[in-house]
């Protein structure tokens, strides 16, 4: 499946990695009947601006939802002025592919000319989450088998989350994606109350809002108060409300290694497999790094050229034991005086007092090579997380910064169950283990290793959230 | 009619997910006979056996194409279970406990697995050989640094270890003349595992199908509808050359190292020469035709061990193979008893039809 990447130059500020409010799902509507909100245990839906000119719209509010219109700026801008005596709530506006700098400018004016109404960015270049196999389908028909590895894929909308959260700090992001239901069998039947699920186990654990596509003939049948249907959209439901659960506010996401980037296309391959290799990451565009900007992480992936400043700031966080590595970046810099040595094929290695600088002078050709020796670098020790038994699993780390509290995130693209045997830096005297099968809270024990923890997930089907209490300071390690 | 949604929790599992697939691809194709029902396509995933198995099948019958995958991923599982090293329960863990104290029973699938295996380790002079997994795991120990076995611990773990210490008594019993004898199927249990999953796809009435584990391990039931084989492209570390193979009633297996480390000096990688104790050194990725995919798969890995030369001397004694070994710059060695592989690009001399 060709990926479709926006051309995306981003130019923004300062990151923020608090996770913003609790993450929602928006069903988008297509049918003109629709059930009470209440029933379907979700507030907001989406309808085309062709449909916001019909009776949808007004059975819409009656049901009980937050009704928001698709629109582009233009006719966004047409409709505001009448939309709150319609009951629209607000406004979704895909982001094309033109220039990301110009598209907030729009968004900008329009929630200043309308402060009542909500205006919302949409990413429509997510992916349907999904494990991959390695048969594509040509357009002229070919079935053949692209290059291959024993390694299972997995297709996340982790790194897209990531990337709209570092360059569009306070806001929530909001993607969508195409169910591709592409064999006869899938178009049929659409897709299962699983996959409806993993969708939004996924946006859940990653602390994004959702825009939803729902089967047609599902949506019919909801309507229609068909029971079959009902009985797939109480399985769905259970997730709805364990997406809802999730932890928001003072949760940030933890990383040890930073992705400094002002280019989607660029980084967004090499990024991608950070993630499928569960190495926790955060994003920071170029403009302004400082050592603080690197305070908690201990390699420091630059995509990016750093101005002098900034490659100041490379260099110190290098001396004081970190690893940088630039990215097909040419340039001088103040490492070049430190004793060099070849590492790999291609790559040179800077010694800086404690730590490191890699130069690597061409492009990521193989991500999935570079995300393990990313985790190499790192080495056992620094490492924040692993997990065995799990080449499905991924899993998303955060912390309370009030609390200390760290919460899991699993999502398991497999969609059946497995046991996941997790390892955590650091010590914790309490873990709390919840999945929508399971319901809430089952204590599971944890057990210290040489200042590690090893945790049992079990029965994870989809989703699944491990909340960890730390050790009382006197007793860590 | 059920409406689409209800079939849908009535009759997907949920473990198996659709793959992505291009839509304009999946049109009933043209040259179908016009008498007879389109055929339709029906693909589905499931994780299994480490990696992600897919199968794709061309029928007049939603429903049976459907059925017979679900039949034959399940049987995957199935091979994957009675052959866990992991589980102490399984088949061969039983088997790998006790088979030295007394000849131990088995089931047909794991005598006929072991059949095959013996074959290829006699074949290839001992090349492939399912008893040398615990020296592979003290020599991968070693070079994660965990355990650096002293030269009296690897000798005594060498003698004990040696596919001719597993004795087979037909019909259906199993003996190991060895007490630290440990076999792993690893490098031909998924491809027998695909042969099952075929079998039981022929059993259902299916005539098009094509099998797929992680891409390493593929086999093809007929040819889908109006063409005479399924293709199949094939490793190219170069990206220049791209073989491919024709497959129909036959299997393609893969085999390479796994790539040098861009930003280390770590050189480990998957396959370790046991010979050696040291991770292979091979930049050729192996891709191997064969009349099952057992037997390409248990090649495979044997090939890249062997390299090309000694590699074709081997498929000399095998009809109906065909090997390539293509190298990141493109050079291939091209050898075959009858299936044919093609490229697109010589990039260098040396190819050997």
């Amino acid at each position: 499946m060709p990926m479709r990447k926006p051309v995306l130059i981003l130019f923004f500020m300062v990151v923020v990695a608090a996770c913003p409010a609790r993450a929602k799902v928006i069903l988008r509507w297509t049918e003109p009947a629709i059930p009470a909100a209440k029933s379907l245990g979700v507030s907001d839906v989406a309808l085309t601006f062709d449909a916001s000119r019909s009776p949808l719209l007004e059975s819409a509010r009656r049901a009980g939802y937050r009704v928001f219109v698709e629109a582009t700026p233009q006719q966004a801008a047409e409709l505001a002025p009448a939309a709150a005596k319609k009951g629209i709530a607000g406004f979704i506006i895909s982001v094309g592919d033109a220039e990301r700098s110009a598209f907030d400018a729009q968004l900008e004016k329009l929630r200043s000319a309308h402060p009542k109404l909500i205006f919302r960015g949409l990413n429509s270049h997510g992916k349907r989450p999904q494990i991959r196999g390695r048969m594509v389908v040509e357009h002229n028909g070919i079935l053949h088998v692209s290059s291959p590895s024993s390694q299972p894929w997995v297709d996340s909308n982790h790194a897209l989350v990531r990337f709209e959260q570092a360059f569009h700090p306070g806001e929530t992001p909001l993607y969508t994606f195409q169910w591709e239901l592409t064999d006869t069998l899938q178009r049929q039947l659409g897709p299962s109350a699983a996959d409806y699920s993993l969708a939004i186990a996924e946006a859940g654990a990653l602390r994004s809002d959702l825009l939803l596509n729902l089967h047609a003939p599902l949506q019919i049948a909801l309507a229609q108060r068909d029971p079959g249907a009902w009985t797939l959209w109480k399985d769905v439901r259970k997730y709805l409300e364990f997406s809802a659960h999730a932890a928001a506010g003072s949760d940030q996401a933890l990383a040890y290694v930073g992705v400094i980037t002002d280019d989607f296309n660029k980084s967004y391959e090499a990024v991608n497999l950070l993630a499928r290799h569960n190495i926790p990451f955060r994003i920071s565009p170029p403009a302004r790094l400082s050592l603080d900007t690197f305070a908690d992480l201990d390699i420091v992936i630059l995509f990016a050229a750093p101005d002098k400043k900034s490659a100041d700031a490379v260099f110190a966080f290098a001396k004081q034991g970190g690893t940088a590595v630039l990215v097909n970046i040419r340039g001088e810099f103040p490492w070049q005086s430190a004793a060099k040595s070849k590492v790999g094929e291609e790559a040179a290695s800077y010694a800086t007092g404690r730590g490191r600088v890699i130069e690597y002078p061409g492009p990521v050709l193989d991500p999935e090579t570079f995300a393990v020796d990313i985790r190499r670098l790192m080495g056992n020790r620094k490492t924040i997380i692993s997990l065995w038994n799990s080449l499905t699993t991924v899993v998303v780390p955060y912390r309370d910064t009030k609390s200390g509290k760290t919460t899991l995130e699993l999502i398991n693209y497999a969609e059946e169950p497995l046991e996941v045997q997790l390892q955590m830096k650091g010590t914790y005297r309490q873990a709390r283990y919840s999945t929508p099968e399971l319901g809430c809270c089952q204590a599971i024990v944890p057990v210290e290793r040489d200042g590690f923890t090893d945790l049992l997930a079990h029965k994870l089907v989809i989703a699944g959230r491990a909340d960890l209490e730390p050790a009382a300071k006197r007793d860590r390690k | 009619m059920s409406p689409a949604w209800m079939e849908t929790s009535m009759r997907w599992s949920s473990a198996i997910a659709a793959a992505a697939l291009a839509t304009a691809a999946l049109a009933p194709p043209l040259a179908a006979p016009s008498d007879r029902p389109l055929p339709t396509f029906v693909h589905k995933l499931k994780y299994a056996m480490g990696t992600v198995v897919e199968i794709a099948v061309y029928d007049e019958s939603l429903t049976r194409a459907s059925a017979a995958i679900d039949r034959g991923l399940q049987e995957m599982v199935r091979i994957d279970r009675m052959m866990s090293n992991f589980d102490p329960t399984s088949e061969l863990s039983r088997l790998n406990h006790s088979a030295y104290a007394q000849a131990q029973e088995v089931s047909p699938d794991l005598y006929r697995i072991m059949e095959e295996s013996l074959n290829y380790s006699r074949l290839s002079g001992g090349e492939f050989d399912v008893t040398v997994g615990p020296l592979v795991d003290l020599q991968k120990a070693a070079l994660r640094g965990e355990h650096v076995a002293g030269a009296e611990e690897e000798e005594k773990l060498r003698s004990c270890v040696g596919y001719e210490k597993v004795e087979l008594i037909p019909p259906n019993r199993i003996r190991l003349h060895s007490p630290c004898l440990r076999i792993d199927l690893g490098s031909i249990g998924k491809g027998y595992a695909v042969d099952r999953a075929a079998e039981v796809l022929r059993a259902s009435g299916i005539k098009s199908a094509l099998i797929n584990a992680g891409g390493s391990s593929i086999y093809a039931i007929g040819a889908p509808p109006g063409e005479s084989a399924w293709l199949v492209h094939l490793r190219d570390p170069s990206g220049k050359i791209d073989p491919r193979v024709l497959l129909a009633e036959n299997s393609v297996s893969t085999s390479e190292q796994t790539p040098a480390s861009l930003l280390t000096d770590d050189s480990a990688g998957h396959i370790i020469d046991p010979a050696k104790g040291l991770p292979l050194k091979s930049s050729f990725a192996v891709s191997i035709v064969a009349k099952s995919t057992a037997a390409s798969d248990a090649l495979s890995t044997t090939l890249l061990l062997l390299g090309p030369q000694r590699g074709k001397q081997l498929l000399g004694k095998l009809p109906g193979t065909a090997a390539i070994w293509v190298s990141p710059t493109g050079e291939t060695q091209l050898v075959s008893s009858g299936p044919e592989i093609r490229i697109t690009n010589t990039v260098a001399a040396g190819q050997v039809q």
